[in-house]
């Protein structure tokens, strides 16, 4: 599909600056709209939840908003309607975290969100540039293999399946999931919209994926 | 295990819409408007920019919003913002405007609690602060307001009390080294640094690039804060020999001597060291 026909949506949870994720769609010729209410997502291609923040508020602004069936019938309606989590975003995407207690997420995607052992990370949270390593299965994204991006997070997400990462990144001794893909789902941990022009490089992929 | 990067982070200092330097955080000149210093710095590959309004605390406002604002639309790289912060309302309006880090000094020293608030409604990632060090006979101080206000209290267990109440970062400043460009403060970033878990910036005096490669050396800071060092280049790069902004004549002699620095040299420079950065 045409770049520039491509719809992407943004979330708004109204908990984070989504401005700078508006800005990087912004740049590269896509049709971007930030959702702030329940609307029809099934006019976009791509959209996004972004996060920074809490895990158990943004779960609550969602459920507020009542987005999640909808969102669902998103991915459900056709395989070429991705759905992009980042950071707390894909976070979300998985059936649980332990961040200040317990609660539960999206279940888009098997697996936990737990936090950085103290013990193995020397600095935690873990706020720098960082390399992505891609896995040998990879095409779309073997182009990033051994770049850096910017993170910030001090939780991290434990997928059931390790088919679905397609990226991994070693904070401190503590490899974890940084890019997963089920389907047409997609989870950057890193904040592609903070990480220069590469970053912008990397949401250019996911929109011909479209 | 990977080796950790270093973060090059330059640091502007905004009054009234211009990009300003001082000198111990006083004694302020005007280089010009800080757009093309952004510009130019995001191409050289900074890791990240500092935006401060310096006399905010002073004046109680806070005018960098707007600044933020067009900055954040072609800056991909992380902001942190910070000045005359006091208010969580400040801090969500300045988020708002496409900051992705606040920091927090005076308010911070007045109300730890504002700390800790900040913290658990923002994450601990996006609340940063800013210690302003004074040395004074071989004892260090934490001040406010720019370095306008000593406050007895040691920098290290300052750092520490800032950590306990969720601070995700912290930038130690030497305001005695501040703007000398003669090195910086070895002694107390490396206590700092030794003392807490999150990361920490050092900032205040590099004037070469050995200089910063000594802190990243001696210390256990993860990233350096710079700003007359690139600045000046900077300025030589869009105001020498154009339209004369600011105090053009005494800073063109000053600079002269200083420019030729800038930050993709400096991390070839560190590189060669085997340093690792972006």
């Amino acid at each position: 599909m045409l770049d520039s026909k491509i719809k992407v949506g943004i979330i708004d949870l109204g908990i984070n600056n989504i401005q700078s994720i508006y800005n990087a769609y912004k740049i590269i010729e896509s049709k971007v709209n930030i959702i702030t209410k329940r609307e029809n997502l099934l006019k976009y291609n791509i959209i996004v939840l972004p996060g920074v923040g809490a895990y158990k508020t943004a779960i609550k602004k969602l459920s507020n908003l009542k987005i999640e069936t909808d969102i669902k019938k998103f991915i459900e309606k056709s395989t070429s309607n991705y759905l992009v989590g980042i950071c707390l975003g894909m976070q979300l995407l998985f059936n649980e975290s332990y961040e200040f207690g317990h609660s539960k997420g999206l279940g888009f995607i098997d697996g936990k969100v737990l936090p950085f052992d103290k013990k193995i990370c020397k600095v935690t949270p873990h706020m720098n540039w960082n390399k992505i390593l891609i896995k040998n299965h990879n095409k779309e994204f073997k182009k990033y293999s051994r770049k850096n991006f910017y993170f910030v997070h001090s939780y991290f997400c434990k997928p059931k399946n390790k088919k679905e990462i397609i990226a991994e990144t070693d904070h401190n001794g503590h490899k974890f999931c940084s890019i997963i893909k089920k389907e047409n789902i997609i989870g950057l941990q890193f904040h592609p919209e903070k990480s220069s022009l590469i970053g912008i490089d990397l949401l250019k992929t996911i929109i011909k994926l479209v | 295990m990977t080796s950790k990067i270093y973060r090059i982070i330059p640091r502007l200092e905004i009054k009234n819409g211009n990009l300003i330097k001082g000198i111990n955080l006083e004694g302020l000149r005007i280089l010009g408007s800080p757009d093309n210093f952004v510009d130019n710095y995001f191409k050289q590959g900074a890791d990240e920019i500092i935006y401060t309004d310096s006399v905010a605390t002073l004046y109680g406002t806070n005018n960098l919003s707007q600044f933020v604002k067009n900055t954040a639309k072609k800056l991909f790289i992380p902001l942190t913002v910070g000045g005359g912060i006091k208010k969580i309302d400040d801090i969500e309006k300045m988020l708002k405007n496409g900051a992705d880090k606040i920091s927090i000094n005076s308010a911070g020293i007045e109300d730890i609690k504002f700390i800790y608030k900040a913290a658990k409604i923002f994450g601990s990632s996006t609340i940063v602060s800013n210690i302003e060090s004074i040395k004074i006979k071989n004892k260090y101080y934490i001040s406010k307001s720019n370095g306008r206000d000593l406050i007895n209290i040691n920098p290290i267990d300052w750092a520490k009390k800032l950590e306990d109440n969720g601070i995700g970062e912290i930038i130690i400043t030497s305001v005695n080294n501040e703007g000398l460009q003669k090195g910086l403060d070895i002694e107390l970033t490396k206590k700092v640094s030794n003392n807490v878990k999150v990361p920490v910036i050092a900032s205040g005096g590099a004037g070469t690039f050995d200089h910063i490669l000594e802190v990243i050396k001696k210390t256990k800071i993860t990233g350096v804060s710079i700003s007359s060092l690139f600045h000046y280049d900077t300025y030589m790069l869009y105001h020498f020999n154009k339209k004369k902004i600011g105090n053009s004549t005494f800073l063109e002699k000053y600079i002269k001597k200083k420019s030729n620095n800038n930050l993709k040299k400096l991390k070839i420079f560190l590189k060669e060291k085997g340093i690792n950065v972006r």
